[in-house]
């Protein structure tokens, strides 16, 4: 494994994934981070969006370096580009905040057979696509990109397998993450989405535990009923639909020479 | 006018013959300037008020002006101070009113806000004002004492004290220098007739009394031509956004 | 080079993006109005399209929901501050792991307008974006991507160019079922589709690739040096850890991370460096380039002053960009935040009345 390891870690595309992911993860989880150091009015916390022009163009470099660095060639470029549209046929039925997107059941299983950072590109670049073709690009897409590429990311780094075994630990890894895609993109709204004059608001100086409460019933109230749906509806799919589009990826992945078509362990940790 | 709704206490409707009950309300300002050290006043509230609802009352019944929020909830100023800035940076950290919850032994600070906070009498309220404060337990707590008893000793026979000083407005740039425990009983007579009084005649009571908060607060709100300016541009920008509209459809 | 006749598409971005800094740093609803009514004049006078399939009218619904949502978390969960109480709802009581959740209770007038207000600033940031959306295609923007980008966009021009296309197979595949007399609904219909759509997808992208590879797609410009690729790589990824440490300094405040701001300044402008260093290396041209002229530098630079505007306001008296319910007063505009609008205005003037813009925009995806 050791000339896997060195490939990883010569690849400069997952430093910057990992960095990359770490400034998401920072802004996705600030009210937490700074529950007991930030300023004591949480009007100061609009601050926060500001992260947003940094993690757009940020997301979009790592993109390029994952397509133009990464295992991602010419063809691997034609696949990604089609996937993702795909994807954006797959969201455009149901476009808005808050849907039944089935997009993450073809995230999963793609990032599943072409690997880590295919997944993540795919995720990123599906949801991008789908926003410049609804004309839907807002605050939230590039906090959208950055979850559903984790959500890629996760895929590509799960456990060597085959069969039903695989089929269901897939299913059950859509599961999880499709919720937590719904729970991380509520984080993301709630310091805005709730003000901050309600019981289930940010406390600035709360410290974590009042604040992790209060995040709890935001979620509960606001959200837990369209991510609980949309993580059964992704979940059957792979179980029901999954094998035979398991092959059709598998085969085009011969076809290109595109990534690992079984992913065998990578070393790069899964970013928080 | 709904002026006159100002000041129910929350929880008054339902409760069924609500025990008033005696809470203990601390407000220290600080190093603030031309303000006294701190005070203490002592406030009968309905089960189930919160420490907002006893605080704002402990001020009005003295003649002081409500506590004001920002639009976040976060409480700026107590008794019109400080006069600008909410939660304002300062050198070294955040100018703010700190909350906590009082005890037998310390003052512990308050990760909730006063106005989740049912008043309870054995938990008195603490306000200090840390000119550059972290906004976190390491700010400092108030001086004085956190036990009930200590701050409001008279609990006991309020109804004893002759009923009057509460008409007297205090400005709050000359409250006593010592606002100590004698005045703080003064503030637990406004409430004479304990038992016999309903909550909605108290209520009228210190609607009343109630200084013109706002207009003392923010000087500005009193003209309003800026407002209706405006809002004559506001009307302005419509009515060509709607012509625009119409324009582009036909 | 061509003559510069409508504001460049990142320049509308640009634009909108100040204008949504400018909402994110007022309360004042009054002025959160405004803003909100200029972005919407601008919007409607410099967009050849329809306004109800506009992304500004979507927008617009999404921004009333939040508003909505809002309003209605603040009557059910909301703090119970003082104020002047319109009804009350019977109050629920909590398990003591919900400690601090309240819901029921007074609901007052106080409460509703900062549930307002606080969705009014959220509004006009969506309307910002709405009306960039409106304005100028996002596709517009892509074609003005710097070189580290090429590949990136080449992806997503796949992708847009391919979804109508795979709508389309999905319908033509849905239409056979149903002449055969088998499920187009539910899982099994799902499945029936599902994988010959995604077959017929996968034997397409072969081909692309073919045929990207047989023009020569993916060779690497002969005049690169490894050497500069390598020093833009790591300037990116320094810079980006240095903005991770400062932007966590920022949020957090600036006594745990000494100098926090400019700290992400300068991780900012690493990043940016690194990006110029690559983006030079795409040697390719690109057709009919749009020109960036004056227009295009007041478009951008007004929804930025009018940023500036509000924040010097704030400074000169914060009572006119922070307004709150408790207590009650009337909301003021200074001259100054008023400015902050008017400057808003300005693409009005740079901007043709018949923008053009439509004429870079692409295809629309079809949703029968």
């Amino acid at each position: 494994m050791t000339h896997h390891r060195q490939r990883v870690l010569s690849n400069p595309g997952r430093i910057l994934l990992v960095v990359t992911s770490l400034l998401g993860a920072m802004a996705f989880l600030w009210p937490f981070l700074v529950s007991t150091t930030g300023s004591p009015d949480s009007a100061h916390g609009h601050d926060a969006p500001l992260l947003l022009l940094v993690l757009a163009p940020l997301l979009l470099v790592l993109l390029a370096v994952e397509v133009s660095r990464g295992r991602i060639d010419a063809r691997g470029i034609a696949v990604l580009g089609i996937l993702a549209a795909c994807g954006t046929a797959l969201r455009i039925p149901s476009p808005g905040v808050a849907g039944l997107e089935p997009l993450f059941f073809l995230l999963v299983l793609a990032g599943r057979v072409y690997g880590p950072g295919f997944g993540f590109a795919l995720g990123g670049l599906t949801i991008l696509v789908s926003g410049i073709a609804t004309g839907g690009i807002g605050p939230w897409l590039p906090f959208q990109m950055l979850a559903a590429g984790w959500v890629g990311v996760g895929a590509g780094l799960l456990p060597a397998g085959g069969g039903r075994a695989e089929r269901w630990m897939l299913a059950a890894y859509t599961a999880v993450a499709c919720l937590l895609y719904g729970t991380v993109m509520n984080l993301w709204f709630w310091p805005f989405g709730a003000g901050g004059a309600t019981s289930i608001s940010y406390v600035p100086g709360g410290g974590l535990m009042t604040n992790l409460r209060h995040f709890v019933a935001f979620d509960l109230a606001t959200s837990l009923g369209f991510d609980v749906p949309r993580s059964v509806l992704n979940a059957a799919l792979v179980l029901l639909v999954g094998a035979p589009v398991l092959v059709a990826l598998r085969r085009a992945a011969s076809r290109t020479a595109l990534g690992p078509v079984v992913p065998s362990r990578s070393e790069v940790a899964e970013p928080a | 006018m709904a002026a006159s709704l100002f000041g129910a206490a929350p929880g008054a409707a339902p409760a069924l013959g609500a025990a008033e009950r005696t809470i203990a309300v601390v407000v220290e300002f600080g190093s603030g300037q031309g303000l006294p050290a701190s005070f203490a006043l002592c406030v009968k509230e309905p089960s189930g008020a919160t420490d907002a609802q006893a605080l704002t009352d402990a001020l009005v019944s003295r003649g002081l002006p409500a506590p004001t929020y920002s639009s976040a909830g976060l409480l700026c100023t107590i008794a019109g101070y400080p006069s600008t800035g909410c939660g304002a940076r300062a050198p070294g950290g955040y100018s703010y009113w700190a909350y906590f919850h009082g005890g037998s032994s310390r003052w512990t600070y308050a990760t909730d806000g006063p106005a989740e906070r049912r008043a309870d009498p054995a938990v008195p309220e603490g306000w200090r004002f840390e000119p550059s404060g972290h906004g976190n337990p390491s700010d400092a707590a108030p001086d004085r004492p956190s036990a009930t008893a200590s701050i409001c000793p008279s609990t006991a026979s309020p109804a004893n004290q002759p009923a009057s000083p509460a008409s007297t407005t205090i400005p709050p740039s000359t409250v006593g220098v010592t606002t100590t425990t004698t005045s703080a009983s003064t503030a637990t007579t406004t409430m004479a007739p304990p038992a016999a009084t309903v909550p909605v005649t108290r209520v009228t009571d210190r609607t009343a009394e109630r200084p013109a908060a706002p207009a003392a607060v923010r000087p500005s709100a009193g003209s309003l031509t800026g407002t209706m300016v405006a809002v004559a541009a506001l009307g302005l920008l419509i009515t060509i956004g709607v012509v625009l509209t119409r324009r582009r459809r036909s | 080079m061509r003559r510069e006749r409508t504001p460049h598409a990142v320049a509308w971005w640009i634009w909108a993006a100040g204008l949504a800094l400018a909402a994110l740093r007022t309360s004042n609803p009054l002025l959160l109005a405004l803003l909100a009514a200029a972005i919407v004049v601008v919007c409607v006078a410099r967009t050849p399209r329809d306004l109800q399939q506009s992304p500004l009218a979507t927008f617009a619904r999404v921004a009333l929901i939040i508003i909505l949502v809002r309003v209605v978390l603040q009557i059910v969960f909301g703090q119970r501050l003082p104020g002047h109480v319109l009804f009350t709802l019977p109050s629920v009581p909590m398990p003591s792991w919900a400690e601090g959740v309240s819901i029921g209770g007074p609901v007052s007038i106080e409460g509703l307008l900062s549930a307002i207000t606080g969705g009014l600033r959220l509004a006009v940031v969506l309307l910002a974006f709405g009306a960039a959306n409106a304005l100028a295609s996002p596709r517009a923007v892509l074609r003005s991507l710097p070189g580290l980008l090429h590949e990136v966009a080449v992806a997503i021009t796949v992708a847009l160019c391919f979804a109508p296309e795979v709508l389309a197979s999905v319908r033509r595949i849905q239409q056979a079922r149903l002449l055969r007399g088998r499920p187009t609904t539910g899982i099994a219909g799902m499945r029936g589709i599902a994988v010959p759509v995604l077959e017929d997808a996968l034997d397409r992208s072969i081909q692309l690739a073919a045929s990207m590879g047989a023009r020569g797609f993916g060779r690497r410009p002969v005049s690169v040096s490894l050497a500069r690729e390598r020093t833009a790589l790591a300037t990116l990824i320094l810079g980006s850890m240095i903005l991770l440490v400062g932007g966590y300094g920022v949020l957090a405040g600036s006594s745990v991370v000494p100098g926090a701001a400019w700290l992400a300044g300068l991780g900012l402008a690493a990043v940016c460096l690194g990006v110029g260093l690559s983006g030079r290396r795409a040697a390719r041209t690109r057709y009919r380039p749009a020109p960036v002229g004056l227009r295009s530098v007041a478009c951008g630079a007004s929804g930025w002053l009018s940023a500036l505007l509000v924040v010097i306001a704030g400074v000169a008296d914060a009572s006119s960009i922070t307004w709150s319910p408790w207590p009650l007063s009337w909301p003021q505009v200074t001259p100054l935040a008023f400015a902050a609008v008017v400057i808003a205005l300005v693409p009005l003037l740079v901007a043709p009345g018949e923008a053009r813009v439509a004429a870079a925009r692409g295809t629309k995806i079809a949703v029968s």
